[in-house]
């Protein structure tokens, strides 16, 4: 904290420029060493040593280029998700149906993709993108409109809704776009040759799903630092009445947010499916978009700090298989460690400790 | 409290003229102000004793802390005579201090009998006895001049009805010292009458009145000895007969006060604005408007008075197209804008000042510069094809926060850090800046020190 004490010294410099990282970047990043000096003492307890299940967690994570390549594919629909949740929020609301968002992107996806044969590969490949852009975008929608219209709660909404997406998808695969072949898991039909996304980097996973999901990132950062639409948002999300009275239509402006917000989430259903896994499995991503919520969080909703957070916890999923392997640790430990994450995020960002947080700034004073 | 205990009982002894209630060096201070500062006061039994002050200056908190809403950090409190330990409200009860807030503590649902009884016990406690309650009450409401069956629900009477209510409970309660916080704050001016009667009639009761206000002429009007209050700090206690209007301002704020208002004579022209039978839907607690004709001329200020809740609300939403309206016309230089979008009806100069500025005035969490612009960033230059032109922004900001004396360290801070009057100015300088052709106000010098609400007008 010494840096703080030298900003106090001169208290007439403005400082409101340096005052975005603090918040945006330590906290995240103090809650990180908290939950893993949390998980240390935890693994010490189990009678293992953390310092060799870290160095195994990051040997599966970052260790080699499979292995990386590994993390940045997990990282595509985590970012996706995470960006939409941000940008909702930044609109005032939070979308906690980025679940079914991505679930109806999937479908939707697979809806075009398997069928249509004899399109250009291309203009397929794009069809199939925009059916789920459009898809997630609309599933969202819905929540928007009911809180807009009759102002109910669109954490519930959004929640219920995902059921809803994920039962259509189990039914759908079970029936209506059921595969001809084997048994086991139910299963759409595939993917048509040609239409899968294209490898970035032969031998790995990474596929055009990461241009798509940085491209977000950098336009959603470019929105909403430079133009109007982004002021407009943030307008809204921080006082929607005072927008009304200075003549922003706030309805339209939350409605349009969360339906980008539904359609990156859709998309990432999009990157799943057409980048590899190539047909819709029920279940297909049971928990990335509850756990974009996390990356949402820990990112602060900045769109390169999300960035930096989706890589982190998919770095966590990825190096949980070689912390079993390797460490001999249960796998269990990691989702220990993420959940920790969280909490520590959480409490991080609690009213109380951001004031304290202020305080050492020194930017409690009034004007 | 027992019931047959309390109701009003013959005064075994002259209190009139004893000292019932005195306070010495009452302290009570709040996280970066004290609100009392060693404040002494001794009221009278029998009196109507006047505690005047402008807003803050901590007349509230010494009644609050009096009644037992809030403890103070030194100081000593007696009645009659004896130390007081006053820690709940149930403890000033006891000892026959009732107190009647600004915002009324009654349940709507209830009735007024319901209400006056409310956390009572009776001789037959757990169960209510509402016969012998009843008759004890009905004298009381008779009394007083209650014009509402007592079994009417609190919520359909009038605001003076319910201050009403509220001074039958205290005294129902055994009140002898009854302390009004700002008790015509609410009321229209007929219903302010009337409780000057009633408070007469207390005083000829015997009852002692403290009467919180910062109005100078109902407290000349009402009281035998008025205290001035100002900054958490007893000025001066003078007895009514004594002193003049003038000279209770000049106490209240410190220095000399010019009180009357210069104002160049206006030449009204032609119609600007004019609301013809304008009737709007009610919605969300606001009162709406039925059926009004207005009409605002240019150059003119019209002032609009009427006690908060009856139609300014509405009035403004109509005006700016904030709700729809459900019948008659608005029209605005000859032709009826009522389907017009409220970005529109700004950008052809009609402007507002909200009545709240941080729920409708101000996004708080964004800088000054944000605020000065937020209903035009999107129009050129500030902002242009869609992007946002800060440099521009920023200097039109500057200029705003010199032309209007807005005080900040440079506009990219953000609002919230600004003081009260200086966030007002922010709202001022947005809708004044751009020259409308009109300006709505609601309670625009709210918050403003002496020194701006003269630049307002």
């Amino acid at each position: 904290m010494a840096e703080d004490i030298s900003q106090n010294l001169a208290p007439l410099k403005p400082k409101a420029r340096f005052s975005l990282p603090i918040a945006n970047v330590a906290m995240p990043l103090l809650s990180i060493v908290v939950a893993a000096l949390a998980g240390a003492v935890i693994i010490l307890l189990m009678g293992y040593d953390p310092l060799k299940a870290y160095a195994a967690l990051a040997q599966g994570s970052f260790g080699n280029l499979m292995q990386t390549s590994e993390t940045v594919k997990t990282a595509v629909p985590l970012l996706l998700c995470g960006l939409g949740i941000a940008f909702a929020f930044q609109s005032g609301a939070f979308n906690i149906g980025a679940v079914g968002q991505m679930y109806m992107g999937g479908l939707a996806a697979i809806l075009v993709a398997g069928q249509f044969a004899g399109l250009p590969g291309w203009l397929h490949m794009l069809l199939a993108t925009l059916a789920a852009f459009v898809a997630g975008g609309l599933w969202a929608l819905l929540p928007a409109f009911l809180k807009v219209r009759y102002a109910s709660n669109e954490i519930i909404s959004t929640i219920l809704l995902n059921y809803v997406a994920i039962y259509l998808v189990d039914y759908m695969v079970a029936g209506p776009i059921k595969s001809g072949g084997y048994g086991g898991a139910p299963t759409s039909w595939p993917v048509l040759a040609g239409v899968m996304y294209p490898k970035l980097v032969p031998q790995t996973q990474l596929h055009l799903g990461l241009i798509f999901a940085l491209s977000a990132m950098v336009i959603l950062f470019f929105v909403m630092r430079y133009t109007t639409l982004g002021q407009r948002v943030r307008i809204v999300g921080q006082n929607r009445v005072a927008a009304t009275h200075a003549g922003i239509r706030a309805d339209r402006v939350f409605l349009l947010a969360f339906f980008l917000s539904g359609s990156l989430a859709g998309l990432a259903g999009a990157a799943e499916i057409l980048g590899y896994q190539a047909r819709l499995i029920s279940g297909f991503a049971p928990s990335t978009g509850y756990d974009a919520i996390a990356v949402a969080l820990l990112g602060g909703h900045a769109p390169f700090l999300v960035g930096l957070s989706a890589l982190f916890f998919a770095g966590l999923q990825t190096g949980a298989v070689a912390m079993e392997a390797i460490a001999k640790l249960p796998a269990q430990l990691v989702d220990l460690i993420r959940v920790l994450a969280i909490l520590a995020v959480l409490a991080a960002s609690s009213p109380r400790i951001v004031e304290f947080a202020r305080k050492l700034q020194g930017e409690d004073r009034k004007w | 409290m027992n019931a047959q205990t309390s109701t009003l009982r013959p005064t075994p002894h002259s209190e009139t003229g004893d000292v019932i209630l005195e306070l010495r060096n009452i302290v009570k201070r709040f996280p970066g102000i004290v609100a009392n500062d060693h404040v002494s006061l001794k009221i009278r039994a029998g009196e109507v004793h006047a505690l005047l002050g402008e807003n803050g200056a901590g007349k509230s908190t010494l009644m609050k802390v009096v009644y037992g809403l809030y403890q103070k950090d030194e100081g000593e409190v007696l009645v009659r005579n004896q130390p007081a330990h006053i820690r709940v409200p149930q403890d000033a009860m006891a000892l026959g201090i009732g107190m009647v807030h600004q915002h009324f503590m009654l349940v709507p649902n209830f009735t007024v009998i319901e209400n006056i009884i409310l956390g009572l016990r009776t001789d037959r406690y757990p169960l209510l006895d509402l016969g012998k309650s009843l008759e004890r009450i009905k004298t009381l409401a008779d009394d007083f001049g209650l014009n509402a069956p007592l079994s009417a629900k609190v919520g359909g009477l009038t605001v003076g009805q319910q201050q009403k209510v509220e001074i039958i409970k205290a005294l129902y309660r055994g009140a002898r010292i009854l302390i009004l916080d700002e008790p015509t704050a609410v009321l229209i001016p007929q219903e302010a009458e009337e409780l000057f009667k009633l408070i007469e009639h207390l005083r000829a009761d015997g009852v002692t009145l403290i009467f919180i206000s910062h109005k100078l002429k109902e407290v000349l009007r009402v009281s035998d000895r008025i205290t001035v209050m100002r900054r958490g700090q007893l000025i001066d206690t003078r007895d009514t007969t004594a002193t003049t209007i003038v000279e209770l301002a000049e106490l209240m704020v410190g220095k000399a006060v010019d009180l009357s208002v210069a104002k160049r004579p206006s030449t009204p022209g032609e119609n600007h604005l004019e609301l013809r039978r304008v009737t709007t839907r009610a919605d969300q607690g606001v009162r709406p408007l039925q059926e009004l004709d207005l009409a605002l001329r240019s150059g003119e200020i019209h002032g609009l008075a009427g006690v908060d809740g009856n139609g300014q609300q509405a009035l403004v939403q109509a005006i700016m197209g904030l709700c729809p309206v459900a019948g008659g016309q608005v029209i605005f230089h000859g032709r009826d804008i009522r389907a017009m979008e409220t970005a529109e009806r700004i950008s052809r100069g009609i402007e507002h000042i909200p009545e709240n500025r941080h729920t409708e005035g101000l996004v708080l969490g964004l800088s000054v510069t944000d605020n000065l612009l937020l209903e035009r960033f999107e129009h050129r230059p500030f902002g242009d094809r869609g992007l946002r032109q800060f440099k521009i922004m920023r200097a039109h900001a500057a200029t705003l926060m010199q032309k209007f004396d807005i005080r900040a360290p440079n506009p990219d801070i953000q609002t919230l850090k600004l003081s009260g009057g200086n966030q007002q100015k922010v709202i001022l300088a947005r809708s004044l800046w751009p020259d409308p052709t009109v300006l709505i106000a609601m309670q625009p010098t709210r918050g403003l020190d002496v020194g701006a609400a003269s630049f307002i007008q």
